[in-house]
């Protein structure tokens, strides 16, 4: 025994700290106990979670979930064929919109001014030993975006770790519905300079998601900082087409 | 059953949305109904079940053979996520009244003994057996992810016992569940 097998149950439970949680990792590898236990943890565990008592799940759940999932992997499908979309290039507004405020008043302005307000930066947990087992990805850092005056969305995106890859994953909702050729758009920015960071169209409940792997961009050495989103006529724009930003946060890799 | 789970995994593999939305038909009420019990939240649990169901679509090849049963290993994912959403909500850890109401209810309505599988019946039944401490000590732990100093504060039990509290209840547990089985059912 020794003070390291105290940490069982919270290792059990996803409660040490990273710190924590790689030294008994370490611990676990020579401590026969330790992995015993942790066996039989499972094993006595492996039939509750169908004490349950039944919830019938939330209306339109299914159809909401399953078009965010089938959304986002629609939208890499669509930058697959788009290789050449990855060329990065300033970004500036081009044209002015009736409705749009921001591009009226430069980019700049309009970052500056999605990111006043609440951007929470969320730490990111300890997956368990279980976790990493099984693979399971890892939330690096969550920021809710903020939306501009251009529509009342809102949305949350995520830096997830997979393996080796990191993962941006963007979830949106209360979207304005949009015409047959446009499309929403995510950007991600170092300084002024855009990388396209995956393509959306939100579902009849006015929800979208995107996921999209930052491999290559980091490859590149690119620093991002911002996360934007806009509105852009044709779904393989190069570069922001005069979109009007909806939503935004500082955010990073 | 797990032939089917892993014939569902395996045309998720190759992109096949239907085979998706079968393994969701056939667990969005359990997993619903699971991370509803850890949370109390409808929203949380919806979220947990889309991320669990979208990492499985779109991080191929999570699950192989070597993780044992197919539906385990989703439950051990879907707690898991659940436990990361938990916290990242900061959901007060707090044993709420309402919970120790639950857990008083201690017979399953007619309803609910239709709803899942036979063997839930015999998991339930063996949990009666168990005094409300031990019951309470499995649903901390397990069910709410408490770590040890939060469930020897609910507990008002020394921290140095609180592992030996979780092993003997889950060992009652599975005492039970197995006489149930030897008299081939409840
Ligand atoms: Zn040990």
């Amino acid at each position: 025994m020794s003070r390291q097998c105290e940490h069982l149950i919270d290792y059990f439970n996803d409660q040490l700290s990273d710190v924590e949680k790689r030294q008994f990792e370490e611990h676990l590898r020579s401590c026969h106990s330790c992995q015993e236990e942790l066996k039989e943890l499972e094993s006595a565990t492996a039939d509750l979670p169908f004490i349950s008592e039944p919830v019938v799940p939330n209306e339109g759940m299914k159809d909401r979930v399953l078009s965010n999932i089938f959304g986002s992997e629609a939208d890499n499908a669509d930058n697959k064929k788009q290789d050449h979309a990855k060329e990065p290039a300033v970004m500036k507004p081009r044209k002015k919109r009736k409705n749009s405020v921001f591009v009226q008043n430069g980019l700049a302005a309009a970052l500056v001014l999605s990111l006043i307000g609440n951007i929470y930066l969320m730490n990111q947990s300890p997956d368990t030993a279980t976790e990493q087992e099984l693979n399971i990805d890892k939330i690096i850092n969550t920021v809710t975006l903020e939306d501009t005056e251009v529509m009342d969305a809102a949305g949350r995106a995520s830096i997830v770790q997979n393996g080796d890859e990191k993962v941006l994953v963007v979830q949106t909702d209360n979207l304005k519905e949009i015409e047959e050729e446009q499309a929403y758009q995510v950007w991600l920015l170092e300084g002024e300079k855009p990388y396209r960071a995956g393509t959306f169209v939100p579902n009849a409940n006015g929800e979208g998601a995107v996921a999209f792997s930052l491999s290559e961009l980091e490859q590149s050495n690119v620093n991002w900082d911002t996360i934007a989103i806009t509105l852009e006529p044709q779904p393989d724009n190069e570069t922001p087409q005069g979109g009007d930003i909806i939503l935004a946060a500082g955010i990073e890799g | 059953m797990n032939e089917q789970d892993v014939k569902l995994y395996q045309s998720i593999q190759n992109n096949e949305q239907t085979a998706l939305e079968a393994l969701y038909d056939k667990y969005e009420k359990l997993l619903f109904s699971f991370v509803y019990k850890m949370s109390h939240n409808r929203e949380l649990s919806e979220e947990v079940v889309q991320e669990v169901f979208l990492k499985i679509w779109t991080k191929k090849g999570m699950y192989d053979a070597s993780k044992g049963k197919f539906s385990s290993w989703l439950l051990t994912v879907t707690r898991y996520t659940a436990i990361d959403f938990m916290r990242k909500k900061s959901e007060i850890h707090d044993y709420s009244l309402e919970e120790r109401d639950s857990l008083q209810q201690s017979e399953p309505s007619a309803d609910e003994e239709l709803e899942w599988k036979e063997d839930s019946k015999m998991i339930k039944k063996a949990m009666n057996h168990l005094n409300q401490e031990q019951q309470k000590v499995i649903t901390l732990f397990y069910f709410k992810a408490f770590s040890q100093r939060e469930i020897a504060e609910q507990l008002d039990i020394p921290l140095g016992t609180v592992k030996g509290r979780i092993r003997l209840a889950l060992q009652h547990l599975k005492k039970h569940i197995h006489a149930s089985e030897q008299k081939g059912g409840i």
